[in-house]
């Protein structure tokens, strides 16, 4: 590397001799050479002539009056600090100790005397240009410092608005324990707890691709959706297709968000679960010790614009826990680089302490001397619902007390628009705008959802559930429903409504009509005591939340009752 | 982590093999690659026969690969992938986008 000229002649040089034909003699090699040339008589002229002119290197004789060279270096040192000042010292004695002196005191390049003018030179160039590459790499370095520190500003900033929008909503109760670990919004996870209007507990665990900023900037979105359209009432698969669209609208191609909604239902000790690519949940038994794995059945959100969500629906006993995790617990490492995999949150699960603790207990233990790993989100969900603090206490009325009332009403969807849209969200807004039984919003809405699945699927589509069965079957099924529903030319479904005051509230009867060819209806009750599998779970649910329902015509005509009270 | 690129002139398909970690330090190879599948490649083929990892960083780069060949199922195959690798490819249902063989 080359000495860059303009700093050569800028650079200034300190001399300190006692011996005036020395300085004479320095003065006239560094003035010639080009260099800013300052000079002093002894050890602390030299140090106050450091402090005023703040020379970019020193030459110091050892033996002076006043403050000998060493004292002077020892005092320039302390002064530079981090700011490397090359000092060279000038001596007439080359014993060992001497030299150690000037090693002690940090000097960095002796000359004997008498000096030579070209050895002179050729060090002070060398320590020059090695002077230049430090002040180089300490600039860069404070200008790093400087990023980190806005960058850890923008951090606490982007840590406070996180916390009041993912907060803003958030429903404390002792039934749902989890650990957020602090940083763990950097890597993209968030946890959202609220209870809707019809006293079911909503709860949200995702995971965005990717870390820092970038992967959370989905998330105070994706809260509002969730704690809105949860006080509205919403089902959560609605809450979930908003999400999902919403996700779809605002993230780049590559990022997605993993996400779980689960929906506790206390009146049917039952639980609704939309996985869309989470990690295994796992259901657990502590009496029977029963463990059941809960996979993820749809894509994560935000890769696709629409779909229509698988949602699992079970019974939940009050002896069991739910767990839900982002992989950022399985693939915590330790010391060995081995990840803490889901074998291993099952044992804990599956042992004599409660799972919550023996997780977090077992996953510490595994990582620990791994230093922070903050990329933790585990979460329990207590399925005792009917014992839970929760349901205790009511959700606030925000509305007025209902009044049931009488009214009937009916429509019919053809094929041209049943190919165009779905109309079920539209028709249960329209029964909430003239009923407002926005508690009964979410069972009301998965009883009109199914028997219109029900109707389009196996009435008009003539799709068989049987299809569902398998992984593929599954996916056969759907693109099956696609294509058919695609060149579906003829047919409609009829919907009807009569809803009616009764002693204690209300009873709404739903009836939907289709026509296709229908079923054999008469096996539907003794096969679903049976085996559910067969039916799937669509039908199970509806019997659960209905008072009846009923099947007639050849199949495709059906009665569902659902009665409330105030 | 490397990853190995071979265009088959014959079908216009890319066969990309992607060795070790499949995680964002291949985002600058990846980046390049789906360049490439913009200008006309009909269909991609996936390797991961010898793959180790795939994060979700790299499931996001499948989804760019994806967006840019077109959303047709078959457009991409992924291939050889272990039992490990293939469970995180399920848990994410990305047997729906692409051909996972």
């Amino acid at each position: 590397m080359i000495l860059d000229k303009k700093i050569q002649y800028k650079s200034k040089i300190l001399v300190a001799d006692d011996s005036k034909l020395q300085r004479i003699l320095l003065e006239k090699i560094f003035s010639q050479a080009g260099y800013k040339i300052f000079v002093a008589e002894d050890g602390d002229e030299a140090l106050q002539l450091f402090k005023k002119e703040r020379p970019d290197l020193v030459v110091l004789d050892i033996l002076m009056p006043k403050m000998n060279g060493i004292e002077a270096a020892t005092k320039i040192k302390k002064i530079s600090g981090a700011e490397y000042v090359p000092i060279i010292f000038i001596t007439g004695d080359s014993r060992e100790e001497y030299l150690q002196y000037c090693i002690d005191a940090e000097g960095d390049d002796f000359i004997y005397k008498p000096i030579n003018e070209l050895v002179l030179k050729a060090k002070v160039n060398s320590l020059l240009r090695f002077r230049q590459l430090c002040q180089k790499q300490y600039s860069q370095k404070q200008q790093l410092l400087e990023y980190q520190h806005k960058m850890d500003q923008e951090h606490e900033i982007a840590a406070t608005l996180y916390k009041n929008i993912v907060h803003a909503g958030f429903y404390d109760t002792p039934e749902v324990k989890y650990r957020l670990s602090p940083m763990a919004l950097f890597n993209g996870d968030i946890f959202l707890v609220a209870k809707s209007p019809g006293n079911q507990l909503y709860v949200l665990l995702g995971d965005f691709t990717g870390h820092g900023l970038a992967a959370s900037v989905g998330a105070g979105p994706a809260a509002e959706i969730f704690y809105g359209m949860t006080e509205k009432g919403f089902g959560c698969s609605e809450i979930i297709v908003e999400i999902n669209r919403k996700m779809h609208k605002l993230l780049p191609v590559n990022m997605f968000l993993a996400a779980t909604v689960v929906v506790f239902f206390p009146d049917t000790n039952s639980m609704s679960l939309i996985t869309c690519g989470l990690p295994d949940h796992y259901l657990f038994n502590h009496k029977t010790k029963q463990l059941q794995t809960i996979i993820s059945k749809n894509l994560p959100l935000g890769i696709i614009d629409s779909f229509v969500p698988d949602m699992q629906h079970m019974p939940i006993s009050k002896d069991s826990f739910l767990y839900l995790f982002t992989d950022g617990v399985i693939e915590a490492e330790n010391t060995q680089g081995e990840q803490f995999d889901a074998p291993s949150v099952i044992n804990s699960i599956d042992g004599d302490i409660d799972g919550y603790t023996a997780v977090l207990s077992a996953l510490d233990k595994h990582t620990k001397g791994m230093g922070q790993q903050d990329d933790i989100t585990f979460v329990e969900l207590n399925c005792n619902v009917s014992d839970a603090q929760w349901m205790q206490v009511a959700t606030k009325a925000t509305h007025k007390k209902l009044q049931a009332l009488s009214w009937k009403g009916s429509m019919e969807f053809q094929s041209s628009s049943l190919r165009h849209a779905n109309p079920v969200p539209v028709v249960i807004n329209l029964i909430m705008e003239i009923q407002g039984l926005i508690e009964h919003r979410e069972s009301i809405f998965l009883i009109v959802t199914e028997l219109f699945a029900n109707a389009l699927e196996h009435g008009l589509l003539e799709l068989d559930s049987k299809m569902k069965q398998s992984a593929d079957g599954f996916m056969q099924y759907y693109s099956t429903r696609e294509e058919r529903l695609a060149q579906l030319s003829d047919g409609y479904i009829k919907m009807s409504f009569n809803h009616q005051p009764t002693k204690t509230g209300g009873k709404l009867v739903i009836r939907m009509q289709d026509s296709g060819p229908g079923f054999d209806f008469s096996k539907v009750s003794s096969d679903l005591k049976q085996n559910e599998q067969n039916f799937g779970r669509g039908i199970s649910l509806l019997f659960n939340l209905c008072k009846t329902v009923e099947y007639s015509g050849n199949g495709n005509r059906v009665k569902a009752v659902y009665e409330w009270t105030a | 982590m490397t990853v190995e690129v071979l265009l088959n002139k014959s079908n216009n398909e890319l066969q990309v093999k992607v060795i070790g970690r499949f995680d964002f330090s291949l985002h600058q190879d990846f980046r390049k690659l789906s360049e490439q599948a913009a200008k006309g490649i009909s269909s991609i083929s996936i390797d991961l026969g010898r793959t180790e990892y795939v994060d979700s960083s790299a499931l996001g780069m499948l989804l760019v690969l994806r967006d840019k060949v077109g959303s047709q199922q078959s457009a991409i195959k992924i291939i050889n992938a272990s039992p490990e690798v293939k469970k995180i490819l399920t848990i994410a249902n990305f047997d729906k986008l692409f051909t996972v063989m």
